[in-house]
């Protein structure tokens, strides 16, 4: 080769960087092997660009995706997003209100300091902590060691195993007005262990939902985080027939001061800025 | 180059298009917007790759969904002063889908005589491409036929080293040698033009070819 090799670097090992550049350009890292960390400052992208460039120019892609296969990604993409939004918003969120674990003081925590160009998204936060609160007067004091639910042996194993733990909280989950929710007023219950971030979602008493149409989403207030950005607990259906469903709780970023829970009606796939449509609220007391 | 941005849901029977206003700053900036119009975008260019790598639809389907997620996490590393979007992209994609063949132990069949299977100056003409794509293109047509013949057994077939050499005749180490300098000028002559630098912001002359 006759390009002059750049400064710590002698030709020889040039060429073997570059042997290590075209063999990730063309096969992939695994067969590259590994290259000495010396070697890091040299390890540019040039050749994986001009090997994709290449390819586009040699074989143009012609090919149209399957319709469906837009919403299965988009979906996942915003909750990639929302995942990233939480995670974000971490460094703020520090030394706010991170002892406060009743509803209260999270309605305190989400009506206070909203940024003006977010409100759209936080309003609903406050709606909600203002149906918790409400909820308070009358929610009855559950027994983490109470009722096994009734629902699926897997699930019953592994409730039972959470409700063993000292630090599992378990809070009643109260309907609200909306039609989807035919309970009388407990709709079911959230266990959830901090420390083990696992938790569960018991619904009954929810209408059932077509995915094609609509799904129901978990969200979390954190005390610790910044109440405009609640955290992600995961989309799920209520199939038909099911008078009782058990939902894992799946928070897309950790969870250190659980305040309040919140099922939502969204668009299939779920949502990154919530329709603002509760069906059922847990405040953590 | 620019176009107007491509309509946000197309038609299954539409052209994929890929140029367009920079979108990639706005998937780094994580805006929700960003999401529909960069698979809009792009989503005829990764399922045309994932197409051809994977071994049916529906691989390809959990491929493309992979590649998305890489790129909305990779995004902020793009640099518009060293490579075209669609050209970042197919790197991210193709970067994506080998990884996903070498972890199945898998790679596509064996192509039957591939160096004639798609004529590079037929394909080549009817791309709507992006700058650095055409001249690609154009820095191929320089490199020595056997050069040629290896990239483009590497390039579309994902074939290794062996398969190739096996394929070809030539010995292994020729292979590799011809991989190696034929990529290695591919990107002298692209970055001679201007249209790919190193991190440095270098554009080096080219060197043998």
């Amino acid at each position: 080769m006759s390009q002059t090799p750049p400064a710590g670097i002698d030709e020889r090992s040039l060429d073997h960087v570059e042997e290590w550049l075209a063999d990730r350009a063309l096969l992939g890292r695994g067969d590259a092997g590994t290259m000495p960390r010396r070697f890091a400052d040299h390890l540019d992208e040039g050749l994986d660009l001009a090997a994709a460039a290449l390819d586009l120019a040699l074989f143009p892609p012609r090919e149209v995706p399957p319709a469906a296969l837009r919403a299965r990604v988009t979906a996942r993409l915003r909750e990639v997003a929302a995942a990233a939004n939480a995670a974000a918003t971490e460094p703020r969120a520090i030394g706010a209100s991170s002892t406060a674990s009743t509803a209260s003081t999270a309605s305190t925590a989400l009506t206070g300091g909203f940024a003006a160009s977010r409100s759209g998204s936080t309003g609903w936060w406050v709606a909600a902590a203002a149906i918790a609160i409400a909820l308070l007067a009358w929610l009855p004091s559950l027994d983490p060691r109470g009722a096994s639910p009734k629902v699926g042996e897997s699930g019953e194993s592994a409730i039972a195993a959470l409700r063993q733990h000292a630090s599992t909280k378990v809070v009643a989950c109260a309907c609200t007005d909306d039609p989807l929710c035919r309970a009388d007023k407990v709709c079911g219950e959230v266990l959830w262990n901090a420390e083990r971030q696992e938790g569960f979602l018991r619904l009954r008493g929810v209408a059932a939902n077509d995915p094609r149409e609509l799904q129901y989403q978990l969200w979390i207030v954190d005390s610790s985080r910044d109440a405009r950005y609640p955290v992600d607990g995961g989309v799920f259906d209520v199939p038909a027939g099911e008078e009782e469903i058990l939902v894992p709780i799946k928070a897309a970023v950790p969870v250190r001061d659980a305040a309040l829970f919140a099922v939502s009606v969204e668009k299939p796939g779920g949502t990154v800025v919530s329709e603002r449509r509760f069906v059922a609220v847990a405040p953590v007391s | 180059m620019a176009k107007a941005a491509p309509e946000p849901d197309p038609t299954p029977n539409e052209k994929p298009s890929f140029d367009g206003p920079p979108i990639l700053p706005r998937v780094a900036t994580g805006e929700p917007a960003a999401i529909n119009e960069c698979y809009d975008r792009f989503g005829g260019l990764v399922w045309s790759l994932a197409r051809r790598f994977c071994a049916n639809p529906t691989d390809a389907e959990d491929a493309v969904q992979e590649i998305f997620i890489d790129l909305w996490k990779s995004a902020e590393r793009y640099d518009s002063s060293i490579a075209s979007e669609t050209t970042f992209v197919a790197m991210i994609a193709r970067r994506r889908l080998i990884d996903r063949n070498r972890r199945r132990q898998r790679r596509p069949p064996m192509p039957t005589l591939p160096e004639q299977s798609a004529a590079p100056e037929e394909s080549i003409g009817q791309a709507e491409m992006s700058e650095d794509v055409r001249l690609a293109a154009e820095a191929f047509e320089q490199l020595r036929p056997e050069q040629k013949q290896v990239l483009r057994l590497a390039i579309h077939h994902g074939c290794s080293h062996e398969q190739i050499a096996t394929t070809t005749g030539m010995p292994l180490g020729t292979v590799k040698t011809h991989a190696r300098r034929g990529l290695i000028r591919m990107r002298e002559i692209l970055r001679a033009q201007g249209k790919l630098v190193d991190e440095a912001g270098n554009r080096p002359g080219g060197d043998e070819a």
